[in-house]
């Protein structure tokens, strides 16, 4: 058993060389669980958290940068992320209980690849990339979309490590909502990410994110084409419930949740559109 | 009754500072020297045979012993038999023979480390022999020798009523299995003391329970296991039957080294009790005017794996239903089965919580069915201060049901919001009121022995000891029991010691802290010794000083004559010194009654059509408690019991598949009423004395967890206009209520 603490990436790198198959481990929150779980009682581990590549949220011209192991509550707090990312911090906002969020991080959230995984969503429908290395301490960007496959499955190597996370600046708005059996301290049983541009009070490029309604968050083309073009705040009703309904009908005909799920995906994206409605309002944005 | 100086006031607990800055010792924050951990191997198969391999287990370093069937006595029990003379059916061991629940003990390892011992429980090897299990009611129905209990309680002729009745209104339901969720999993510690006695620390609700079971299965004296009620982190009913006591017992005497039995929380989950299951269908034979006629209950029990409380439950089930409203006729059947799944324990409430979740439903469709207002509907049939129990048992004593209905009515405003409160409906969200009732009993009185004893002494330093078989689960029975020596004493509550149940510091006790019979039984019984003990003291002085008891005064721990005056410390002193005596009462109380207490629980709901999830809005609460014995706790149990109803109302639910494997065994999926979902609760208490119960006062704390859960249900009901009546009421099924409506 072996405990790596690396704070530079030739550390990072050294460490992955040195303890073969050894755990990555950043707030922990989902390890500890899972190899108790397991049963696992012998393993190296490394800890991501003092790694200084991986901390912190930036801004560069053209876009944001967020570290892999930014928690859940900076994302929730971050003037950046509500700027530019409303929804993420909203979805961070509704991980788990305030301990976990204090701990929690993107990254692990990412690399996780649960199916009601909070951040996903949005993170897919700001078509983020992030910047991974590996034993080497040599960088890739790669689109999230592509890695990621669900059911707790990544492409990612076993040395692979999520740095951070690229996001282009947009001036979109955004709105995250989820569903679990509660109103807080709950899994997902659905979440969804909405994204637009507003012009004129009209909802334009819009994307739509649904998670846990199949293997990963995915693009939900009918709720997205019944929204393009709607007035945000006169939505036709009629329309996008049937488009909802189509959608999740489509994303798991043959799973018996679906009779729930239909009407909650719709409950939650009417949610999601009220959370953009303060933002093109001018009230929310960038505070 | 003069105005009471202690009884009924807020005082402070003692334990509460420490127990909010995490400072309380707990069983699993001590340490002896040379102390072994154990953990018990639960089974994964829910019906099975087994083959059981120690020797990986064994090689783990550390690991001191891996027991099994073959090493444990042949001697089976009851965990529910809390005496000896307690005798429902004897089916369990130590260790278990085959694997009956996903849950059973199968093995125990002990080991230096917990870190060993965990790993260790991972590498003991079982071959199942797997067997068809028996999962759920409908499956036991249809399995031989599966009925465990049957009785049928009845009164009057419920086919005349029927027959005379202007509507017939049945409902079917169900309740749920129940984890209790304290925060505290169950968990043993156990010593030999220097003089060979087997010590036994244990957060339980009856030590002379755990006494009897480890004398029985170790086939030692009494007089040589030495039980000690520990600082407990929540029972709920969780702790009340024996569990994980003997095979740590079992362990330290078989190792004679200390042994600490821990489990975790998914051990505690599967591996302990839980509320009984239930089934129940509900006829209701009504006038056109709302005069209940009759009654006929069937319900059938989800006894779990083995008989435990197979037949209590449901005989409390079942008296309970006859102790609410007035009728001229019921006919109460029930029946326990044995399935593949986690024992049958007790669980806040005792079939109340079951019993009330379906009949309280019931009432209010019949309500509606006759276009009634529901509470006028209970008021028109509810029991009366002093009616006798119909079916001859304990009279039901000032039984104040119809003021908790009037007081909450009024208090929650409901004519006017039952009225109104749709007028906030939109077309996400519906709005809806509701309320239930619920009754519980007060001890054993009636049933089972019930008695108890009491010690008290008065110290020259001016403090009073009192010794009496309590345990307290979190509740503040010891501080009950201070502010009612106290008041019988004339004195500062904080220099009232009350120990806790320690088989050989406390006098026997016959059934212990469960029951709802702690403040009604213990709690007079501390009155009468107190006032006991008071009256010596008067007769010291008299002796002493020669004054007069008419001219005595007694206030704050001090005796006043004609001008002069003396502390109890000097009296007790100076008695001791001029009358070679000490100041001390002892009595042994038995009960004369075993009143009813009662309840209602008004609550406003908004259903989001969409989601399907509710959210209380409100919760008023009425209690008939008699006299608050201390405002604070009681309002505590009124808040505590709220979230576990509304819990049972709404998300609790232990979920079995097929094969009988349970998938929430933790908090993460096992999902009870968080604060964030919690409505504020609001307590009224109806103090209108109890005439045999301490200054008037009667139970609280498991009646509390009874009327909230229906009251929501209702709620929904009225919101939507449903007929909900399987609880939890979840998200899926009112979303599949609203989509069949829909489709209509």
């Amino acid at each position: 058993m072996n405990f790596a603490m690396p704070k530079t990436r030739e550390e990072l790198a050294r460490a992955l060389r040195e303890n073969n198959g050894a755990l990555l481990c950043a707030g922990g929150t989902d390890l500890m669980i899972r190899l108790r779980e397991k049963k696992q009682f012998h393993y190296s581990l490394i800890d991501l958290t003092h790694m200084a590549e991986m901390a912190g949220i930036k801004e560069t011209e053209t876009s944001v940068i967020i570290g892999a192991a930014v928690t859940m509550d900076e994302l929730e707090r971050s003037s950046l992320i509500r700027r530019y990312l409303p929804a993420l911090s909203k979805a961070a906002s509704m991980v788990g209980s305030t301990q976990i969020r204090n701990r929690a991080t993107i990254g692990g959230n990412v690399a996780n690849a649960s199916q009601s995984s909070d951040l996903t969503p949005v993170i897919l429908a700001y078509d983020t990339r992030a910047a991974v290395c590996d034993s080497t301490g040599g960088i890739r960007m790669l689109a999230v979309d592509e890695f990621v496959k669900g059911l707790g499955r990544t492409e990612l190597g076993e040395t692979d490590v999520i740095l951070w996370f690229e996001v282009e600046k947009t001036a979109a708005f955004s709105g995250f909502a989820k569903v679990g059996s509660r109103k807080a301290v709950a899994i997902s049983k659905i979440n969804v990410c909405v994204k637009a541009d507003i012009e004129d009070g009209i909802l334009r490029n819009v994307s739509v994110f649904l998670g846990a309604v199949g293997p990963k968050a995915r693009r939900s083309p009918f709720i997205e084409l019944a929204l393009e073009g709607m007035e945000l705040s006169r939505r036709d009703e009629r329309v996008l419930k049937e488009a909802v309904y189509a959608q999740i009908e489509d994303n798991i005909p043959d799973r018996s949740s679906k009779h729930y799920k239909k009407p909650a995906a719709y409950g939650i994206i009417c949610d999601a559109l009220e959370e953009i409605k303060p933002q093109s309002e001018g009230g929310e944005r960038g505070e | 009754m003069s105005e009471l100086e202690y009884v009924g006031k807020r005082y402070v607990r003692e334990d509460a500072y420490d127990k909010a800055r995490g400072k309380n010792r707990y069983t699993c924050d001590r340490k002896l020297t040379g102390m072994l951990f154990a953990k018990l191997v639960l089974s994964e198969k829910a019906h099975a045979s087994v083959r059981i391999r120690k020797e990986k287990a064994l090689s783990v370093p550390g690991i001191r012993a891996v027991f099994t069937f073959e090493d444990v006595p042949a001697k089976a029990y009851n965990p529910h038999n809390w005496s000896a003379c307690i005798d429902s059916p004897e089916d369990q061991y130590i260790l278990s023979d085959k694997a009956r629940y996903v849950g059973d003990h199968l093995a125990l390892v002990v080991g230096e480390s917990k870190a060993a011992v965990e790993e260790a429980v991972s590498l003991v090897e079982i071959t199942y022999g797997e067997e068809a299990p028996v999962i759920g009611l409908s499956s036991a129905r249809e399995t031989e020798n599966a009925l465990a209990f049957e009785k049928e309680v009845s009164f009057g002729e419920y086919d005349k009523a029927e027959r005379e009745a202007a509507v017939i209104v049945t409902t079917s339901g169900s309740t749920q299995k129940i984890h209790h969720g304290a925060l505290e999993s169950h968990i043993a510690l156990a010593d030999i003391d220097e003089n060979g006695n087997l010590v036994l620390w244990t957060p339980c609700q009856t030590v002379y329970q755990v006494r009897f079971h480890i004398s029985s299965l170790l086939g030692l004296p009494y007089t040589k296991i030495r039980v000690i009620k520990a600082v407990m982190g929540g029972s709920f009913g969780g702790k009340g039957q024996t569990v994980v006591e003997p095979a740590c017992a079992f362990a330290c005497w078989k190792l004679k080294q200390p042994v600490m039995l821990y489990m975790d929380r998914a051990d505690s989950v599967i591996g302990t009790r839980s509320r009984n299951a239930c089934e129940m269908k509900v006829e209701t034979a009504l006038t056109r005017e709302g005069k209940i006629l009759g009654r006929r209950i069937a319900a059938d029990i989800d006894g779990g794996a083995y008989y435990t409380n197979a037949a209590a439950v449901a005989m409390a089930m079942a008296k309970k239903l006859f102790r609410m409203y007035h009728m001229e006729a019921q006919t109460c059947h029930v029946r326990t089965f044995f399935t593949n799944t986690i024992p049958g324990g007790a669980c806040r409430g005792y079939g109340s919580p079951q019993a009330h979740a379906i009949t309280e439903v019931n009432l209010d469709l019949a309500a509606r069915e006759l276009s009634m207002d529901p509470c006028e509907l209970r008021l028109k049939n509810a029991a009366q201060p002093m009616d006798p129990d119909p079916t001859g048992g304990m009279n039901l004593g000032n039984a104040r049901i119809e003021d908790c209905i009037r007081t909450g009515m009024e208090a929650f405003n409901w004519k006017e919001r039952r009225a109104k409160v749709r007028e906030k409906n939109t077309d996400r969200y519906a709005w809806g009121v509701g309320m239930a009732c619920g009754a519980h009993g007060n001890g054993y009185k009636g049933s089972y022995p019930e008695f108890t004893n009491v010690q008290m002494m008065m110290h020259p330093d001016g403090s009073v000891e009192v010794r009496i078989g309590i345990h307290d689960q979190g509740c503040g029975t010891v501080l009950t029991m201070q502010q009612i020596a106290a008041e019988a004493l004339h004195m500062d509550v904080y220099k009232i010691k009350v120990y806790e149940a320690d088989t050989y510091i406390t006098p026997y006790d016959a059934a212990g802290t469960q029951a709802s019979r702690v403040t009604y039984v213990c709690g007079r019984a501390v009155q009468k010794a107190g006032e006991a003990l008071f009256e010596k003291l008067i007769r010291a002085a008299g002796v002493l000083y020669g004054w007069d008891r008419e001219e005595v005064s007694a206030a704050d721990g001090q005796l006043c004559c004609r001008g002069g005056s003396k502390s109890y410390g000097e009296v007790a002193k100076e008695y001791e010194k001029a009358c070679s005596r000490y100041l001390r009462a002892e009595l042994e109380y038995e009960p004369p009654s075993n009143p009813g207490s009662y309840s209602s629980a008004f609550a406003e709901v908004k259903v989001d059509k969409y989601t399907g999830l509710v959210e209380v809005t409100d919760l008023l609460a009425v209690h008939d408690v008699g006299q608050c014995m201390n405002r604070t706790l009681a309002e505590g149990q009124v808040e505590g019991g709220a979230q576990m109803s509304l819990g049972m109302a709404l998300c609790e639910e232990m979920v079995y598949d097929k094969k009988g494997a349970i998938k929430g065994r933790n908090f993460s999926k096992y999902h009870m009423l968080n604060a964030p979902d919690m409505p504020p609760v609001k307590s009224i208490f109806i103090e209108k004395g109890e005439p045999d119960g301490p200054y008037g006062g009667k139970s609280i704390g498991e009646l509390a967890a009874v009327a909230p859960g229906p009251a929501v249900v209702n709620a929904i009901n009225f919101a939507l206009e449903g007929r909900f009546s399987d609880y939890p009421v979840t998200p899926e099924k009112i979303i599949a209520f609203l989509e069949k409506e829909r489709e209509r």
